[in-house]
């Protein structure tokens, strides 16, 4: 083995050695110290929402924003409760960290009413929920490659805050739909006998959480506040911004699969004899798929307006040099990174994905057979599958094939859909604990 | 509240945390108001490619309405769609609100076929070719005494009656089938009605693009056809069942199936239902491996043809080589060969009720698998009970015959037999699929009313549908039946099935404010 080998070995070791040790992980019971403490903020700020709200001189629209903002309040604090926003005692400090040096060297700026706080959630993603919350999705933790990169996208998502885009959108909204042309509109849609709600949700969908959530010109703001931000934070490091975005461009694409080798290996000193044709999955070439389908996805940082424009607004206006690379330690981000992973198969089992979990946890197993978190992994999830299976609600948990995914992710779902159900629960019985 | 906050709120719900994503919302498609949806067989017609969903745009003119198609794959992702505009008029279709009647997939090319507030029946198709590639759809065009015609300005140029256009069966993927009658001095039909009281004196293919391809004339001063006819075919072969009598059979009726080569029409063999020792029913017939299955009710022979229903005897099946044209065996079960699994009658009689055999397979070492089901037919009222399998093996001799207790369910003032209840669709088996090689499933609804909506993405139906509905399914696979059933009530709403890719099915679970598409696995 040559010494570069051997390092890398070693250099996993030390991982696997830490995490057992040191990691704590995702832990979903409610911590009331923080629940409170974020309920208190967001009751203070809600009561200032309000107070503006019943300033404003429409009567229709400022009725509708009440009702608006109510909702948005109950929504927020029952999310809170079942703990979509949470504490984790080695994710929340980084976070933490971040945005205290961030007001150290804004020292102009007051963002004492901003909360950026760990959000549950599958998509890779940060969002400003408006009223001062800021919430970071877990996968984008592990999805940045340093903390430069997630520092741009708190810079960010604060400056939508501060410059009040949320309560903004929503008011110009209402007004719209107040307008004579919307109430024209809105009298059309009663006409319609049939699939009332569906045109009612992709209403709201493009108008208020749609994939253009924010306009374009919002986003070149918060792009614009975010980049001063963030470099009176890290001056040397200005280039970060735009590799934040342009990376935010290849999340989505699988970094690592499962390959037929893999299922073997997986399955091999079991029970359970692997075939080959539980992974024959769709091919697809059947279909000529539109590619302007508007498969309609929830507001993500990288479908914002074009990251390519993104990226050369802000090259070209604040002249960013591109030859001006330092050199910081990473080491750190890169270990919590690594170790957030199990995080991720916890939240997405206590998100009820189970099939996402139970494929990024084979992922990891492939190669740490014996860990025993992926091992109970691997049961909780099987386990929860082959529930829903029997009750015929699988697809609720488990996605089903599309061209969009990935081949090995594909091969997956055919996976778990193949197996008949005395080899799940042969398989199952492999990991029972 | 407003409009605009109902809105928001239910995006509120809908967004709420613990959401799962990957389920298909119907209503996400489309903003237009839905109006029907049909399977998209492959080009073979054996499994699922996806589904076709109609809905209604914008009204552009007076005369002008907007529509837009959206297809799905099979696993229902969306694939593409675009939109159309229809012209219509008081006098034609008032409400301008159709249904898909035809849908026909070949190689890159769908042709779809309106029926404008079921006016006409079958027969009345308005077709039009989408591109699979491209999605571009293609102007409106029908069949009119042999005419092709294609025009946009469809309206304008024909009054209704004129419209009226010929009366096409579907048959296979391959085209259509027209069925010629007897004019009796008229010059043409001017109602369905009408047409089907006329004599049947042939019928010509028409290919998918409507030319006429080849043709088949009766003499009527020879023969007489019965206005009763029936027809299957395949990529290969066109099978038609006719019955005739006249001069030539002596006043008798003689059955033919009379099996044909689909693209040149050429003869290729005559089947004669000919036997002096039983009278022979029709059960079921199809093509499989280029051989025809045969699957007749058997009754006590009588000379006049006289059937007594209650009292068959069994079943004969016949097969026959169609390229090789020949006669390959013959093979009976009597009830009686069931007697050993459950006491039956001479005549089938078994605990009150009679089966009427439903679905018949061949696996690929030539057992036949059977699925039935039980009725019983009274002075005033007829009831249907029960599920039967039977399992024969390549000899025809009973393996196994099981029974799957279902609710019963009572037609007061319908009394009708097997052959009857299955034509119209009363039974409770909806439909079967063979998941692969030797493995089938069956399914069917467990429940005192029958809803058998499994053809159409049609939500608002489910509304319609009895509390206690169940699905039932029944697999055989690894050489035994199993069942198993799904409530279709949940806390939710109810579950409405829908037919789905080989060994899945779709369940929509609809309620007030929702409509989920789920589409499951066969648990087995
Ligand atoms: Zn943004």
């Amino acid at each position: 083995m040559c010494k570069k080998c051997s390092f890398l070995v070693a250099f996993l070791l030390f991982f696997k050695f830490n995490y057992s040790q040191e990691h704590v992980l995702l832990d979903t019971i409610n911590n009331e110290v923080f629940k409170n403490e974020i309920e208190q903020f967001y009751l203070v700020q809600s009561k200032k929402t309000e107070a503006i709200i019943s300033q404003l001189e429409n009567y229709k629209v400022k009725e509708e924003m009440k009702e608006i903002f109510a909702n948005k309040k109950a929504n927020f604090l029952q999310d809170l409760k079942n703990r979509k926003y949470l504490y984790h005692k080695e994710i929340s400090p980084v976070i933490e960290k971040i945005f205290d040096d961030i007001k150290a060297k804004n020292p102009n700026e007051n963002f004492n009413e901003i909360k950026i706080i760990l959000a549950l959630g599958e998509e890779i993603n940060a969002y400003n929920y408006g009223e001062g919350i800021v919430a970071i999705n877990l996968p984008l933790i592990i999805n940045v490659n340093d903390e430069l990169e997630l520092s741009f996208i708190i810079c960010h998502e604060i400056a939508h805050q501060k410059l009040n885009h949320v309560f903004s959108s929503i008011q110009s909204q209402s007004q719209k739909g107040n307008s004579s042309e919307m109430i024209e509109k809105a009298k059309e849609l009663k006409k319609v006998k049939y699939n009332r709600s569906g045109l009612a949700k992709n209403e709201v969908k493009n108008f208020v959480y749609g994939a253009r959530r924010f306009s374009r010109e919002k986003e070149q703001q918060a792009d614009s506040l975010g980049f001063v931000y963030f470099r009176n934070t890290n001056p040397k490091f200005v280039l970060k911004s735009v590799e934040a975005l342009a990376n935010l461009k290849y999340v989505d694409k699988d970094k690592d699969s499962l390959t037929s080798k893999d299922y073997h290996e997986i399955f091999e000193n079991s029970k359970v004899v692997f075939q080959e044709e539980w992974i024959e999955t769709e091919d697809f070439q059947d279909y000529y798929y539109q590619t302007n389908t508007g498969i309609w996805n929830i507001d993500s940082l990288r479908t914002h307006p074009d990251i390519d424009l993104r990226v050369k607004y802000l090259k070209n206006t604040f002249k960013i040099d591109e030859s001006q690379i330092y050199e910081f330690n990473k080491l750190n981000y890169i270990s919590l990174k690594s170790k957030s992973k199990y995080d991720e198969i916890v939240m997405l089992f206590y998100l009820k994905e189970y099939g996402k979990s139970l494929y990024k946890t084979m992922i990891l197993l492939k190669d740490d057979k014996e860990n025993p978190i992926l091992k109970k992994m691997m049961y909780d999830n099987l386990f929860m599958i082959s529930e829903y299976k029997s009750q015929y609600k699988l697809n609720q948990c488990l996605e089903t094939e599309s061209p969009y995914n990935s081949k090995s992710y594909n091969a997956f779902l055919s996976f778990i859909r193949n197996l008949r159900k005395a080899t799940l629960s042969q398989i199952i019985s492999i990991y029972e604990y | 509240m407003s409009i605009k906050i109902k809105k928001i709120i239910l995006f509120f719900f809908l967004t709420s945390f613990g959401l799962q994503a990957q389920i298909q919302k119907i209503s996400d498609l489309s903003n237009n108001q839905f109006l029907d949806s049909k399977i998209i067989y492959d080009n073979n017609g054996e499994d699922v490619w996806g589904y076709f969903l109609l809905y209604k745009g914008d009204k552009k003119s007076k005369s002008i309405q907007e529509y837009q198609f959206v297809i799905l794959d099979k696993n229902l992702n969306k694939v593409g769609s675009n939109k159309f505009q229809q012209e219509f008029s008081n006098h034609w279709f008032t409400e301008a609100f159709p249904n898909i009647d035809y849908l026909n997939k070949n190689e890159n090319e769908l042709i779809f076929g309106i029926d404008f507030d079921n006016r006409y029946d079958f027969g009345s198709f308005l077709f039009r070719k989408i591109d699979l590639k491209t999605f571009e759809i293609s102007s409106a065009y029908f069949s009119r005494n042999e005419q092709l015609i294609q025009d946009n300005g469809l309206i304008q140029n024909f009054d209704e009656k004129k419209l009226l256009p010929d009366f096409f069966v579907p048959v296979a993927n391959k085209g259509f089938i027209k069925y010629e009658r007897e004019y009796k001095g008229k010059n043409e039909f001017s109602s369905l009605s009408e047409f089907r009281k006329a004599d049947f004196k042939g019928y010509s293919f028409y290919d998918l693009n409507l030319k006429k391809k080849w043709e088949v004339k009766y003499k009527l001063t020879e023969d007489s056809g019965e206005n009763c006819y029936s027809e299957f075919a395949n990529d290969k072969y066109f099978v038609v069942r006719k019955n005739f009598y006249g001069k030539v059979y002596k006043g008798k009726n003689k059955y033919f199936y009379e099996v044909k080569d689909i693209s040149t029409g050429q003869d290729i063999i005559s089947i004669p239902i000919e036997d002096f020792k039983y009278t022979y029913v029709n059960n079921k017939v199809f093509i499989q491996d280029n051989k025809i299955y045969i699957f007749d009710r058997i009754y006590e022979f009588d000379k006049k043809n006289e059937i007594y229903q209650k009292k068959c005897l069994g079943i004969s099946k016949r097969v026959y080589d169609i390229d090789k044209k020949t006669f390959l065996e013959q093979k009976f079960m009597f009830w009686t060969d069931l007697a050993k699994f459950h006491k039956i009658s001479k005549y089938g009689e078994i605990k009150g009720i009679f089966i009427h055999l439903l679905d018949f397979k061949i696996t690929s070492e030539g057992k036949t698998m059977i699925v039935g089901e039980g009725y019983f037919t009274g002075q005033q009222s007829t009831i249907i009970k029960n599920l039967y399998t039977f399992e024969l093996d390549s000899e025809f001799k009973v393996e196994s015959f099981g029974e799957i207790e279902t609710q019963k369910t009572t037609y007061s003032d319908y009394v009708a037999y097997g052959d009857k209840l299955e034509a119209n669709n009363l039974f409770d088996f909806m439909y079967s699929q063979k998941i692969r090689s030797d493995e089938f499933v069956y399914f069917y609804s467990d429940n005192e009313v029958k809803r058998g909506f499994l053809d159409s993405v049609l939500p608002e139906l489910s509304e319609l549908l009895p509390d206690n509905w169940v699905l039932g399914i029944v697999v055989y696979s690894d050489g035994e039946f199993k069942h198993q059933k799904i409530k279709l009530k949940t806390n939710k709403g109810k579950i409405y099935p829908l037919k789905a890719k080989k060994g899945f099915i779709i369940l929509q679970e609809v309620s007030k404010t929702d409509n989920e598409i789920r589409l499951e696995k066969i648990d087995y």
